[in-house]
């Protein structure tokens, strides 16, 4: 598959669309969901950002920044660590996965793209990106946005194949598959400069941050739970869409992918309450503050999945679920509470997302999960056989 | 929209709108070394005592005669957050207004610092990508030209797969 070819014919995995209707109930349903996001949207460009938004002059920021931009990407990086994890490490196991992966990330990285321009004020200066003489370069969010471009490119060369193999061109796809390794490598550089672009935004805000939720460790946490996040991103969308499309499940790879997140969870863990330590502000996690409960809410979920995949128990199917779900949860939080509950910008100032800043995330995943369904029907991007079905199961 | 007033302003040869117009010339406008110089005058004088305070401009002949403040020790903008261009002599502690107290280091700076550490010359990050190419590269190479015997998948027989799922 795509550049991960080589291996792929190894592993004998092909990919196939897998057909069906377009309409169902389902997509109905998401398809209304977006018809109001579009509503929301076109009130948002007519009468501004204020006629749809609780964003204030404290608050300049909100749910559309935080969950799609933040999040997303961060979920989103689960196709660039797949990739890595495939194709650097070489490791044939994970295969299956990649294309789902890399096409979630897709849409995730195009998803925060687009929220991003409904949030700018001056969306019709968005174009000011494109021009270096306009670059501020010490800048950390012109950075991100930087980031997200370059990473959304590469990812679109790298379902790139993808297309090519749906409408027949091997030969392009064979040169293609020559140079992806270039693009396999540059993502994770992007992938990772982007996360950890967002550890330093946080130093910015100096005194405006909690404390708690400051950091010394830059990259290593916002790394650490990208990756888990990433890693259970994927986890979730094979179990869902096994369920969903009555596939049989990748438990076993999945199971492997979730060790992988374990170990990560636990570096994550011990750099958290290291960093704390080191800057003093440990004592402060004992005092009745909102901060310090989400603080330890948040944690425990970070701790949860540690406990929910030892031993034998931690690989069964509903076990490596409920862990995914945690972990991913635990890395969104993370992020809320960072830049949304941490966030004092002066007494004074409220922010609360409004039903249209919901309407308009709610839609966005609407839109992603009506494209991914579009997309594994149409293109050749799930397995077509299970690897694992005939030895693995009893 | 009154920094864009005040920036239309100074290209004519006039300045901040707010200390043109403040009537007591509680707001003057200047160059921070002579703002520095006049705080150091009014610290200078007894409290109680009279002298003349500039209107507008720093330095300004429009000046008014008044009563010298008790002031506080710290000349609140000259350190906080770096220090800034806007100097605040007050005559009550900023505490007591509800004012946050203010770390001396300017996270911008910080952020500046560590940016440019991070991406000096683009050397960590190329460096970085120039590791991880020639990974990929070396994983690519041997298995190109027969797809069969090059890698087999490693976890078929893994023996943990039975009778876990429900």
């Amino acid at each position: 598959m795509s550049a991960f070819s080589v291996t792929h014919e190894a592993a004998a995995i092909e990919t196939a669309p897998i057909g069906g209707r377009l309409v169902t109930r389902f997509t109905a349903v998401l398809g209304l969901i977006v018809g109001l996001f579009a509503v929301v949207v076109a009130v948002r460009f007519a009468r501004g950002i204020g006629a749809v938004t609780n964003l204030n002059d404290g608050y300049p920021w909100g749910l559309w920044i935080v969950y799609d931009d933040f999040i997303g990407t961060a979920l989103g990086a689960s196709g660039f660590i797949v990739a890595f994890v495939t194709y650097i490490l070489n490791r044939g196991a994970y295969h299956p996965m990649v294309r789902p992966a890399l096409m979630t990330a897709l849409f995730g990285y195009i998803m925060a793209s687009l929220s991003v321009f409904f949030d700018i004020g001056r969306y019709w200066n968005a174009w000011h990106l494109f021009l270096p003489r306009y670059a501020q370069i010490d800048s950390v969010l012109w950075q991100v946005a930087m980031c997200i471009m370059v990473a959304t490119a590469i990812l679109l060369v790298e379902v790139l194949p993808v297309v090519l193999e749906r409408f027949g061109k091997h030969g392009l796809r064979r040169k293609l598959d020559r140079v992806m390794f270039l693009f396999i490598a540059f993502g994770v550089v992007v992938a990772v400069m982007q996360q950890s672009a967002f550890g330093t935004l946080l130093v910015i805000f100096g005194p405006q941050i909690d404390p708690i939720y400051q950091i010394d460790l830059l990259p290593i946490l916002y790394l650490t739970s990208t990756i888990g996040m990433g890693l259970a991103a994927v986890t979730l969308e094979g179990s869902l869409s096994a369920l969903a499309l009555r596939r049989p499940l990748e438990r076993e790879l999945l199971g492997r992918l979730m060790k992988v997140g374990q170990a990560i969870l636990a570096i994550f863990l011990v750099a958290r309450f290291a960093d704390l330590a080191v800057r003093g502000v440990l004592p402060r996690v004992f005092q009745p503050t909102t901060v310090a409960i989400v603080f330890w809410i948040e944690s425990a979920l970070f701790a949860a999945p540690l406990v929910l995949l030892l031993g034998k128990a931690g690989q069964r199917a509903g076990r490596l679920f409920v862990a995914a779900m945690t972990m991913a949860i635990a890395g969104m939080m993370y992020r809320f509470d960072a830049y949304l509950v941490a966030y004092h910008t002066g007494p004074g100032w409220h922010y609360f997302p409004s039903l249209g800043e919901m309407a308009i995330t709610v839609g966005l995943i609407a839109l992603e999960i009506l494209a991914f369904i579009l997309v594994i029907r149409l293109l050749p991007v799930l397995p077509r056989r299970h690897p694992s079905s005939g030895a693995g199961r009893s | 929209m009154s920094v864009r007033r005040t920036a239309l302003h100074l290209g004519k040869g006039r300045y901040a709108a707010c200390a043109e117009v403040c009537p007591t010339g509680a707001t003057l406008f200047g160059p921070v070394a002579l703002l520095e110089k006049e705080i150091e005058r009014r610290r200078s004088l007894a409290p109680g005592a009279k002298t003349t305070f500039p209107r507008g401009r720093v330095g300004s002949a429009d000046s008014y005669e008044g009563i010298v403040g008790k002031y506080v020790e710290h000349t609140y903008g000259s350190t906080e957050i770096g220090g800034t261009q806007v100097l605040h002599l007050s005559g009550v502690p900023f505490e007591l207004l509800g004012k946050p107290a203010l770390p001396d280091v300017s996270p911008a700076a910080r952020s500046e610092t560590l940016q440019r550490a991070i991406y000096n010359h683009l050397i960590a990050p190329l460096g970085f990508f120039g590791v991880l190419a020639l990974v990929a590269w070396r994983h690519m190479r041997p298995a190109e030209p027969v797809a069969a015997p090059g890698a087999p998948p490693p976890d078929r027989d893994d023996g943990r797969g039975s009778g876990g799922e429900p």
